[in-house]
Formats: C-alpha cells, structure tokens, sequence
C-alpha cells in the first residue's frame, strides 16, 4: 500500500467524524479508519487513483453567498448552514416540498419519517430566503418524498417562476403519478419546467432490487407521456453494480434519440438513509467506473474522455459531458471541440452550461475562436459551425437573458452528468465543505446534500 | 441581477490540523491564493491566522498529488484509538520506518534563543541518565533494526556531565553516524572537548544563523557570532566533521546563505548545510514576531539565490520517504572548491534511488550511478570533475574487496556536500498528513516512538523532564 495523507470521515457505524487514512494499492484510492468504540474497517472510495488524483487539479475561486446561516462556532459539520467558513455557494437549492411518497424504494437516501407538507407560505419565505442569498437561481429542484403528491404543487412552481431570479424550475419525481393525472403534466409543460425522471433502465430487475417492485411496464408508459407533451426531460439513473450497470447503451440512444430529452445524471447508489442497509457495498461504483462503463456502452458518440469534473462542486463529487447536437441530428462532443482548459475556465459556478453572462461571453469567444482555425481540423466542423452560428443568432437578438438562453441551449445541448453522492465510508470532510447543492430547510439553513443525507436525518430520527 | 463575488483564493482540501490557540485538533483548509498555498486552521472557537505552505502551486500540486511509499504497520506499532496525531508511539497508521532517532538528553541550555521552537523548563534541570540512554538506544535498534543516523540533542548536549559516555552508548554497529546538536559556545570554549568528539567519531550539526552581531542578539538573545567561528575552528582543528544548522526567518537572516556557501567552499569539515525555516512554536518561537512562515520550496529558492550559479531550483528533490512539504535535498559532488548537484550528471530517478530511504547517500555495491556520471560527464565533455568521480569510483568499489554500506557512506561523504531544506510545523502549519510521514522519531520513553513535530507540539507538554504547566510552574517558584 502506499498513502495519499489523512482526512476525515464517518465511522459507518456511529457515524462520530474520525480521521481516516487515505491509502492506495496503486489502482483504487480507499479509507483506513479507527473508531474507538467500533474498530477498524477500510473501504473503497473511489476506483482510478491517477483519476483521483487528476480530478482534484480542477479547481476555481467558489463565489460568496450574500448571507450565512450556519454557525462557524459549531464544530465541522454540524453547524452546517452554510457558514461562512463553507467553500461554495449554493449551485443548486432542492426543495424537499413533501415527505410523502407513492413508493417505498429500498435505495431512497430519504427515508422520510412522518408524512408532511410544505405548506406554500412556508414555500414563499424559502425562495426569498434563497433569493436574498444567491441573487440568482439557475435551476430550483422540487423533491420529496414525491412532489407530485403535493397538493399544492402548482401553486408552488407558480411561486417560484413569479420570480425573475429563478430561471427554471425542475421536479424529481418518480413519475406515477402522471398516468393518473394527464391535466398535471400539460400544465407543467406550459410553465416549462424541467421533468428528472427517476429511471433506473430498461430491465425491471433495476426496479425490483432498487424501488422495490417491478416497475419496467409503467416507467415506459411515463416515458411516452412526457415524449408526447415534448416536455423537457432528464433521465434520473440510480446506478448500482451488478443490477443495472448495462443499461448505459440504451440509456444513452434514447438520450440522442429525443429531442426533449435534455440530459442524463448517473448517481452512483449511495448507501446513505434506507439504502445504508442495502447489500452491495463491494460492488460500489465510483465516477471512474461509470465513466468506463458509458465508454464501454459501444455507442460512438460517447467516450470516457469527454467528461470533465465539475470545478464549481468538488471535483471528485461530480463531472459533465457536454454534446452539441448539430443541424444535421449529429453530436459532437463540446470537450471534443474545445481545448479542455477553455472549457474549465468556461464553467463558472454552476452546473448548467451557458447561464451566466460571462460565461456567455466566455462561449462566444470560443465560438468565434474556432471560426477563426482550430475547429477548421475538427471532425464536422462545417455542421459545427453552421449549428452554433445559428444558436448564436438565436440568442444574441437582443439582450442576455438568462431564461431564454437556457431554453436555446438545452435544444442543442445535451448533458450526461454522473454526481457521486457520499454515504458514511466514503464521507469525506474535504469534500462536504466544497458542497454546493444543498437542502433549503425552512429555518433558512441550507444544509450540504450529503451531510444531511448521512448526518442530519439520521439525527432527525433520533431526536 | 448581479452574480456573486468571487472569493479571494481557490479551496483546494481541508486537512487535520490544530488550533494555535486552543492546541486541539481542528480542520485546516489548504487554499490557493496569488499561485502560493496557504493552510488556515479552522477552529470553532477561535481565530487562527493562515500561514504559507508553498511559495509555488504548481510546484505543490506536482508533489503533493501522488501517492507516497507506506511502510505501515513499523514493528511494534500500536493500533490507533483517540485519532491522530493522540495514539503516537507510532501507530498502526504511521508510514515512514525511523531514519532519524532525535534524543534529547538534557533540557538545559546555556543560551535563551527568542527562536527556540523546544520547550525546556527552567525549574528543574534533566540529564539522561546513562541507564536511560543505554535502554533508549537498545529500544531504538530493536524497533529499526539499521539506522544511518542518531542525533543526539537538547537543551545544550554539551552541557551534559556525562556526555562522552552518552555519546560512547551510541556507538553500535547497527548506528552508521553519530550526529550531536550543538550551539557551539562550548565547543568554542573547551578545546578538548571537540578531539574526544573527534575521537569517538561524532558529527557535529551546529546551529549557524548569521554573521551579524545584531541579528545574533535578536535570535540569540545576545551576540555569538564569534563563539560561532571559533567552534568551527576548533571543530577543524580537532577534525570533526560538521553540518551547519541555519534556522532561516524571513526579513531577518534570509542572506546568511552565501557565507554559509563560502565557509562549506573553504572547509572540506563542513559537510553540508541544513536549512530549517522558522516555526513560531515553543517557549521561544511561539512568542516570536511573527513575520510570514517560509516554505521548503522558497526556501530552496533563497539558498540558489545566493550559490552564486551553482544551484538551480531544480537541483533540489523532495525526500520518497518523507512528505514533500518537510524535506528538499539536494546533494552535489565536491571538487576542490567547486560544487556540482547530482542532478546535472544523473538522473532523478537515480538520485531519488540513492536516496531512496535515509538521510545519507548509501551508494549499494550495485549501484552504477556514479559510473555511470562519468560517462555521462565524459560525454558533455565536462572533463572538469571526472577526476573527482574516477577517485570517488575507485574508493567506493576497490578492487579486490568489499566495503560496507556504512563505510561506503564515509567514502561517497568525502566527495559530497548536501543540502536539506527541513520545513518543521507549528500550530499553523500542523498537518497529519505530514506527522504520519514523519521520518525523525522521538525516542520519549523506551517503547514509544513519537514524531518530531507531533512530539514538540503536543507530547513533550506532557513530558514532566521539559515542561511544566504555567501554573505549576508558578507554583514552584512561589508566585
């Protein structure tokens, strides 16, 4: 073995922050840890230890939040809130509106306890709470539970999109509710919100280990619906080892194949919540893995190099792919097109590509950059070009405007995102601190996903 | 609407480190800001101000992000409990086998350095008793088996009564070097005592900070520049050889590098230089004005600085058994008065090789590297030091016989000068990372075997032979 250092994590057991010791065998990167009261244990953390160590050079300056409402007096993380000692601002706010659900699916991270809902008021004094932070607000995601049981549900979007700083609002959602109730999904498609379906594959083995039942027939006629109203869509892939780690070819044709399909976000199972008892922890997939496994998926518009790591996250929490799809239906793949540093230094905080003036600026820049040469050698370059000069027209009419940039961007654009969410043996202080998606909570505390997840619902329940 | 401001650096990873006010265990964020790397301890309670890590952050990332050898579990090692840096001795966890057992074997010292990063009571005064010394090294070599070096300190070694017979102890076939830490005001005052030092073949590793008279009081808390120089002569004279400790601080002795150089140019006693930059930790430094903390890569900057053209940053490396933000080497071959680094007729990996796990260059009865210099020498047409190698070559390989590793280490250090550039932590700077790679290991009590830095910061507060409590100290003289 060799080492990488010592930071800190969780003892899987009694969840006390410990310090672990980072180890190699020269190919996966795991924690060696000691807890007074229950031992050793050593686990995997992520596979591809020249990854792991590549991975962590993308870094850029986070952004300050306009206010703090976590406690920097109470030791790491249980102050959480953020303070002003948190690394990032908050990417992306998801909005537990309800902890009721139509499933209960074996690998739910939740684990909701008694069934409540957020009452709108509650709602509002959130978004402005959100507002006052961050100024603006590129995607807003709706969770649960299920948020489609939520009575109010409607009326909730409709408070969101009354403000100009939220430029989208997305729903997490199992989708069986939308069968049931085709007036729903009409009317979220005329408030343009984006749908993540919840969509382990298309082997009903996935949903049987994963959600608990057999789920297959339903999942495809969710899938007709939402192709049928065109409404924006990504396709939310819980990936587990040896339950549907092939699903990735067809996954990635049905992605390319439509239109209204804007994205894919691979979460590798975390064993956090209900799903820390879940079986399976030997065979964890990591980033690396699910990169091999999209590049392995035998579909030529995917390879494994066309993903970067997130710089505004922690690098080793999550990383993208960008593909223009050209005039002509072919993809090319935007790490392809450009030089991967332009690329980084083209993200600036936040996940969706091409939201923020500068980075607007950034990308013209690019755009013309290539015009002028490089791309002259790039595969397609005239569909390359010919399909970004019409996305440039499209949204240079008149002035920046973040909601309609996003809508011209998400036809031409797709995404493959894989976001590694920590459980408590790959918990790690280093990256929790540099967490940038969060939970709102109503006392106006934006807790990081993965402390709350493994630390403070486990802490809810015991209270 | 407008977006949110930037922040003034780039988070790059939170480490365990300490609170400088508080002592216990906080996380550290380690942050990029203006292409340095600072580490700013992030205490729930108090304020800690950041201190700088590396001058340079692409040097840090190349050496920081890569795996390092682990020889975890050393013998005897025990398993951890409270969490590092609290279950030394070493642990299960530690990585690095001891190459450099420090012993200090009195408190007592006969100056008051205002940079002295050692705690010592002036109370009570401690002399290892020879009992104890003879346990303590009998410990040392069941726990390690070989080690090149064994450093003798204090205190003020010299001021021992017994120490000939302390040092005799450390005389074993399984201790290549004996190394004692002095600040040369005896040794300049008592002739006799550098020729037994001679005698029992001990090296010398004096304190050198300045050549001037009023930089020597504010560090020394009185002018030694003198006593200095005449250590050194007596030292010669006697035909002891010598390492020469400069502590470097910023703004204030950064340029006593070039006469430290002109000194090693003129003496072929002084073997080597070692820098230690300034830890603001101790009853001394802790107190310290504290000007910015310099690090091991700037500090091989300033030395190169002043080489007149010998060194190039580059010439330097970082130790494969030691975390890079502790260690830089850099060895080069002497010829008369000209030195010339090893990484201008060798490669990395072959001086990396020679280094590989100690402190010394221990050329192996297989190695070719100085072989193989000489034909790479031959072939730049750098005629000028083949004669040097060719002698060195011939010594280190004689025909007909064998030497041992150890004499083999005495022949190539004739031919060699080295420089360390020794980063040691304080409370700013305090890192698990670096204490669980720690090769310098504190013999504190037979059986344990505690890291340099962890032991100043943490384990001798609790050693009653060094430190006592402020208010027992109190106490004790009757306040």
């Amino acid at each position: 073995m060799k080492t990488l250092g010592v930071t800190q994590s969780l003892c899987s057991t009694c969840r006390e922050l410990i310090p672990a010791k980072v180890i190699t065998d020269g190919l996966d990167v795991y924690f060696e840890k000691f807890c007074l009261e229950h031992g050793q244990s050593r686990n995997l953390v992520q596979r591809d230890l020249e990854d792991y160590l590549k991975t962590q050079r993308y870094i850029k300056p986070a952004w300050v939040p306009n206010e703090f409402a976590g406690e920097s007096s109470v030791a790491c993380p249980q102050g959480c809130g953020f303070c002003d000692r948190h690394e990032q601002h908050l990417c992306m706010p998801i909005v537990e509106i309800t902890s009721r659900c139509d499933l209960t699916c074996p690998v739910c991270i939740v684990d909701a306890g008694e069934p409540s809902d957020m009452t709108v008021e509650e709602f509002g004094n959130l978004i402005d709470n959100l507002i006052r932070t961050e100024n603006q607000i590129d995607v807003l995601n709706l969770s649960g539970g299920e948020p489609l049981v939520h009575p109010n549900l409607l009326e909730i979007v409709d408070k969101a999109l009354s403000h100009p700083e939220i430029v989208r609002v997305s729903i997490s959602t199992n989708g069986l509710a939308l069968p049931r109730q085709p007036n729903l999904l009409r009317r979220l498609c005329e408030r343009n919100v984006v749908i993540s379906l919840q969509f382990d594959g298309f082997d009903d083995r996935a949903y049987e280990v994963l959600r608990g039942r057999k789920l297959l027939k339903e999942k495809l006629e969710i899938l007709d619906l939402l192709a049928e109203t065109g409404i924006s869509t990504s396709l939310t892939v819980t990936t587990a080892g040896r339950v549907n780690e092939g699903q990735f070819p067809g996954l990635l044709e049905y992605l390319f194949s439509h239109q209204h399909v804007v994205s894919i976000m691979i979460q590798p199972i975390s064993f956090a919540g209900r799903g820390a008892n879940l079986a399976g922890k030997a065979d964890r997939l990591t980033i690396p893995d699910v990169k091999r496994l999209l590049d392995e998926a035998g579909d030529s518009r995917v390879s494994a190099s066309d993903f970067v790591p997130l710089p505004c996250s922690h690098p080793l929490c999550f990383c993208l792919a960008y593909y223009l799809v050209l005039d002509d239906g072919g993809t090319v793949s935007l790490n392809r097109l450009v030089d991967a540093s332009k690329m980084m230094d083209s993200l600036v905080n936040r996940t969706i590509f091409g939201l923020d003036s500068k980075e607007y600026e950034s990308l013209k820049d690019m755009i013309y950059e290539m015009w002028s040469g490089s791309a002259g050698s790039a595969p397609d370059s005239d569909a390359v070009m010919k399909t970004l000069r019409g996305i440039m027209d499209e949204i240079c009419g008149s002035r920046f405007d973040p909601r309609k940039t996003f809508t011209v961007a998400e036809r031409h654009i797709k995404s493959i995102f894989i976001h590694a969410f920590q459980d408590a043996e790959t918990f790690d202080l280093s990256r929790v601190r540099r967490c940038c998606q969060a939970y709102p909570q109503p006392d106006g505390k934006l807790i990081p996903v993965c402390v709350h997840n493994v630390l403070g619902r486990e802490k809810e329940k015991r209270d | 609407m407008s977006r949110l401001k930037d922040k003034d650096y780039t988070y790059f990873k939170t480490v365990r480190g300490m609170c400088r006010k508080c002592h216990t265990i906080v996380p550290a964020r380690v942050f990029f800001h203006e292409g340095q790397v600072w580490q700013e301890s992030l205490c729930p309670t108090c304020t800690n101000e950041p201190a700088l890590i590396a001058a340079d952050k692409n040097w840090y990332l190349a050496n920081v992000l890569k795996a390092m050898p682990d020889s975890a579990p050393l013998p005897g090692a025990k398993p951890p409990r409270l969490g590092c840096p609290h279950d030394c001795g070493p642990c299960a966890w530690h990585a690095t086998r001891c190459q450099l057992p420090v012993i200090s074997i009195t408190n007592v010292c006969n100056l008051r350095c205002p940079i002295c990063f050692t705690y010592n009571r002036p109370d009570r005064s401690f002399y290892m008793p020879i009992e104890g010394m003879r346990k303590t090294v009998d410990w040392i070599i069941k726990s390690s088996d070989k080690v090149d070096l064994i450093n003798i300190t204090g205190g003020e070694p010299t001021l021992h009564p017994h120490i000939i017979d302390i040092l005799r102890i450390c005389r074993r076939p399984e201790i290549g070097r004996i190394t004692m830490n002095s600040n040369g005001i005896h040794l300049a005052q008592n002739y006799q005592l550098c020729e037994q030092l001679a005698a029992l073949g001990v090296y010398v590793i004096l304190s050198f900070n300045t050549f001037d008279s009023d930089i020597s009081q504010r560090i020394h808390g009185r002018d030694v520049t003198g006593l200095k120089l005449k250590a050194i002569d007596n030292l010669t004279r006697a035909g002891v050889k010598m390492t020469l400790l400069n502590v470097m601080i910023r703004n204030i002795n950064e340029d006593a590098i070039s006469g430290i150089f002109d000194l090693m140019r003129q003496n072929a006693n002084i073997l080597g230089l070692t820098v230690q930059t300034m830890t603001y930790t101790g009853q001394g430094g802790g107190n310290f004005a504290r000007t910015r903390h310099i690090p091991v890569d700037e500090a091989a900057k300033i030395a190169c600085e002043q080489s007149e053209g010998t060194l190039e940053f580059d010439d330097f490396m970082t130790r494969p058994s030691a975390h890079p933000l502790c260690y830089l080497i850099c060895y080069m071959l002497k010829n008369g008065r000209e030195f010339l680094p090893f990484t201008r007729f060798a490669p990395r990996e072959k001086v990396e090789q020679l280094i590989h796990a100690s402190y010394l260059i221990r050329p192996s009865q297989t190695d070719d590297v100085f072989k193989d210099a000489i034909n790479e020498l031959y072939a730049e047409g750098k005629n000028s030091h083949l004669g040097v190698l060719r002698e060195l070559v011939e010594k280190l390989y004689p025909t007909g016989s064998t030497l041992t590793d150890f004499e083999r280490q005495r022949v190539a250090e004739s031919a060699v000068r080295t420089i360390y550039i020794h980063a040691h932590m304080d409370e700013d700077t305090f890192d698990c990372s670096r204490a669980m790679l720690c090769p310098d290991l504190v013999p504190s009590e037979p059986g344990r075997l505690i890291p340099a830095c962890t032991y100043n910061l943490f384990y001798r507060l609790q050693d009653e032979r060094f430190y006592v409590k402020p208010e027992q100290s109190r106490i004790a003289e009757g306040v």
